[in-house]
């Protein structure tokens, strides 16, 4: 039943949910798991986290790594987002080189693609607090944003705030019943609250864009909220080569794919097929594999991705107009148009990717990848703080 | 826009040196001959410039010997508030990086690449150049020519009816590996350069090649207004219009008229030395021009290249140009300084180039009055707050 979000200081969710891990009983579900002691568990927490791979504690049990059937070296293989940031620095050219710039927000990332021909997100309006030259129009106060959300069939609409990540300030807005708004998630709020809030805590840019719809084959995987692919793409000797792909699982009732959104789930996507070889619910221990999709119940493993091959040939095209930059995460929307890019990224931490995969980043074939493009970017090992 | 026959009265470049400018100009002084000439002619005696040298060089100006005799700051008319109002260009430099720190955020790194530049722009709906080939680099624009070797280069410029175009790296600044292409001769085997020179096809694509492996860019030649061309002959000289984002926004803080050199293909330093013209927004007309990296300070009353006097000229376009240049700025919100390089053609102005570290020396010698003037200190100083604010540094 739809509830009217009154009760709240912000409409939009303004900050990541955090991610900790309750010690105590952790401790023991890994050393029941482990047949070991919780002291001997803990000791190996420990170790790790003031050894070289630096794993703090929270990260030792998010990523499971008591389980008993892995090897030393399989735990070795786990990454911080710590060291795949250190890491992705180094391949990232210096800053007055950088696009970061570009890439940290979204219009210009469109405007961009746009120049290119490349298929991406529709912005229809963006909402800021100054005048800007732009192909849309420009929502300037609350007044505005209101009055553009409540023109007639402009619904539905995806917004999101220009800079942000991990889908801080994201929404769909699917419907509007007199002043109020409806969310996709289901709930209402006042129009005029939502433009206020808009209109305060973004000046800087909050787009709206058309409500894409997923792939009917992705819609009947995961359901009617899109969840986008993410290809992670390194520059080697011969240019951009996709390294790892995986599938963001928005969960039930949620609005989007990001971090803040509930039970969300991630699949590792097969890079020759395009099939689904794991999928991990975000919330479950990971090793736990997820069989069946937790908001459709159909079957994951070997289920193939629709216009795969053409969403990894768009995230390597979309790494070739940046020279310069070593590793690129690019979001792909797998719609019921074709694959077409949501957003890129220059720091594509490791979390996500080690989920879905169940194992660490850093295997022998990975690493070694990683060293070729940094050998192609002109930097020089070892790099600080990074096992290669 | 063939220049029927041009080629025939040219002699082939020497094969041994490179065709395009490579690396930066030195701006090289005779300080014996400078002190000399001086002192010659203003009394001045070498003791005193040296000791004056010294001050700036080591005081807070950071001004080098080189920069004291091309900025006139020997004169003994100018006061020491005028004098003071100059910057070096090490100073220059750090002024545009507090008005547009590095930083995670910036666009330094966009404003070097022109094609990225170019694209985000005309998608903005701006006017720009469309690329009509690129080569290396890896960025592959819809309808553009992609070109992978220099014989692909070479083939591509022999089409028919493909000449005249402009050629540039994507990632380098003034004007190196910069060249207009302006004609095959009629066995197709060389080219005839904007400077008139022929070069063999076979040598000037493997100089490409070899040197711009990061990128390179074929775009229409632009043809000039026929009011810009009476100062400046054919080759283009870029309008540099830069913006300031103040407190209301982006703002225009001036705009100066760059003029290639006699012979020259474009408008930046080369082995013929170009000269800037201070532009009156308000009128188009030329305020005031002078030679770049020249001793003598005088004002330019005539083109060096056509012999027009500045006088007669009024250039058009000139508030579309600074308009264009203000909307453009809105749209790089984290640019504290930019400095827009604006084609004025004969329909209308172009987006050339987007600088985001501008260099303020075109002001400094156009205006014979130094950056940090008592009318615009105040107005980089409230962009300076504006940038601080921005980064959350105070």
């Amino acid at each position: 039943m739809p509830t009217t979000s009154m009760i709240f200081d912000k409409v939009l969710t303004a900050k990541s949910a955090s991610k900790q891990v309750d010690f105590a009983t952790m401790l023991g579900v890994a050393a029941r798991a482990r047949g070991v002691s919780q002291v001997k568990i803990a000791v190996e927490a420990i170790r790790r986290r003031f050894g070289r791979q630096k794993l703090s504690s929270q990260d030792y049990f998010r990523f499971g790594l008591f389980r008993p059937e892995l090897t030393d070296a399989d735990r070795d293989a786990f990454v911080s987002d710590a060291e795949i940031s250190r890491l992705n620095s180094a391949l990232r050219p210096s800053e007055s080189h950088s696009v970061s710039g570009i890439i940290s927000s979204k219009i210009m990332t469109e405007l961009l693609l746009r120049g290119v021909g490349l298929p991406c997100s529709q912005t229809v309006a963006v909402a800021r607090a100054t005048p800007a030259p732009m192909p849309f129009p420009v929502l300037i106060g609350a007044a505005a944003i209101e009055e553009f959300l409540r023109t007639a069939d402009r619904l539905p609409l995806f917004g999101k705030p220009d800079d942000s990540s991990l889908g801080v300030g994201a929404a769909s807005f699917v419907g509007r019943n007199g002043d109020e708004l409806i969310f996709g998630d289901g709930t209402r709020t006042s129009l005029s609250k939502l433009a206020v809030e808009i209109a305060r805590d973004y000046p800087d840019g909050y787009v709206f864009q058309t409500q894409l719809r997923p792939h009917p084959e992705v819609a009947r995987l995961i359901g009617p909220v899109v969840g986008t692919l993410r290809v992670i793409t390194l520059r080697l000797k011969q240019g951009p080569q996709a390294m790892f792909s995986m599938l963001k699982m928005p969960g039930p009732g949620a609005m989007v794919d990001g971090a803040l959104s509930g039970a969300n789930a991630a699949a590792l996507i097969d890079l020759a097929s395009g099939a689904i070889l794991r999928a991990q619910l975000g919330k479950a221990p990971l090793g736990q594999d997820l069989v069946r999709n937790h908001v459709t119940g159909v079957e994951l493993p070997g289920a193939v991705l629709p216009d795969f091959d053409k969403a990894v040939a768009l995230a390597l095209d979309v790494h070739r107009l940046f020279p310069h930059l070593g590793v690129l995460g690019a979001d792909v929307i797998l719609s019921d148009h074709g694959p077409l890019i949501n957003e890129v990224n220059l720091n594509p931490l490791a979390s996500l990717a080690q989920s879905a995969a169940g194992r660490g980043l850093f295997s022998e074939a990975n690493k070694a990848m990683y060293r070729e493009a940094l050998e192609v970017q002109g930097a020089s090992l070892p790099v600080k703080g990074v096992r290669l | 826009m063939q220049i029927a026959g041009f080629w025939q009265n040219k002699n082939m470049s020497e094969p041994s040196e490179p065709i395009l400018k490579l690396v930066t100009q030195a701006k090289s002084l005779d300080l014996k001959k400078a002190m000399a000439w001086v002192t010659a002619t203003t009394g001045k005696t070498g003791l005193r410039q040296a000791m004056e040298i010294g001050r700036f060089a080591l005081g807070k100006k950071k001004l080098s010997p080189q920069e004291y005799y091309h900025l006139g700051l020997w004169r003994p008319h100018l006061s020491a508030d005028e004098k003071a109002a100059f910057l070096s260009a090490s100073k220059s430099m750090a002024l545009n990086r507090r008005l547009s720190p590095i930083n995670a955020t910036s666009l330094h790194g966009l404003m070097r690449s022109k094609i990225l530049t170019g694209l985000i722009l005309r998608a903005a709906g701006f006017p720009t150049m469309k690329p009509l080939a690129t080569f290396g680099g890896g960025v592959v624009v819809p309808g553009a020519a992609v070109l992978r070797t220099a014989a692909d280069i070479a083939d591509w410029l022999r089409q028919d009816g493909l000449l005249p175009v402009f050629g540039k790296p994507v990632n380098a600044a003034l004007s190196i590996g910069a060249a207009s292409y302006i004609e095959l001769t009629p066995d197709r085997t060389s080219v005839v350069l904007g400077n008139g020179k022929i070069v063999a096809l076979a040598k000037i694509t493997a100089e490409i090649a070899e040197h711009f492996a990061t990128g390179y860019l074929f775009e229409p030649l632009i043809r000039q207004h026929p009011a810009l061309e009476a100062i400046a002959g054919k080759a283009v000289g870029g309008l540099r219009v830069v913006t300031l984002r103040g407190p209301d926004g982006p703002e225009v803080l001036y705009t100066v008229q760059r003029l290639p050199g006699p012979g020259a293909m474009m408008d930046a330093l080369t082995a013929s030395p170009y000269s800037v013209a201070l532009v009156d927004p308000a009128t188009g007309r030329i305020v005031r021009a002078q030679s770049m990296f020249a001793m003598n300070v005088a004002p330019l009353e005539a083109s060096l290249v056509t012999g027009v006097r500045f006088e007669t000229v009024t250039l058009p376009f000139v508030s579309e140009a600074m308009a264009v240049s203000v909307e453009a700025h809105r749209l790089f919100a984290t640019s504290g300084v930019l400095g827009f390089d604006i084609a004025l053609t004969t329909t209308g102005v172009v987006i050339n180039e987007v600088n985001s570290l501008p260099y303020h020396s075109a002001y400094q010698h156009s205006a014979d009055r130094g950056l940090m003037n008592a009318e615009f200190r105040p107005r980089i100083e409230a962009a300076i707050r504006v940038a601080e604010a921005k980064t959350g540094k105070r």
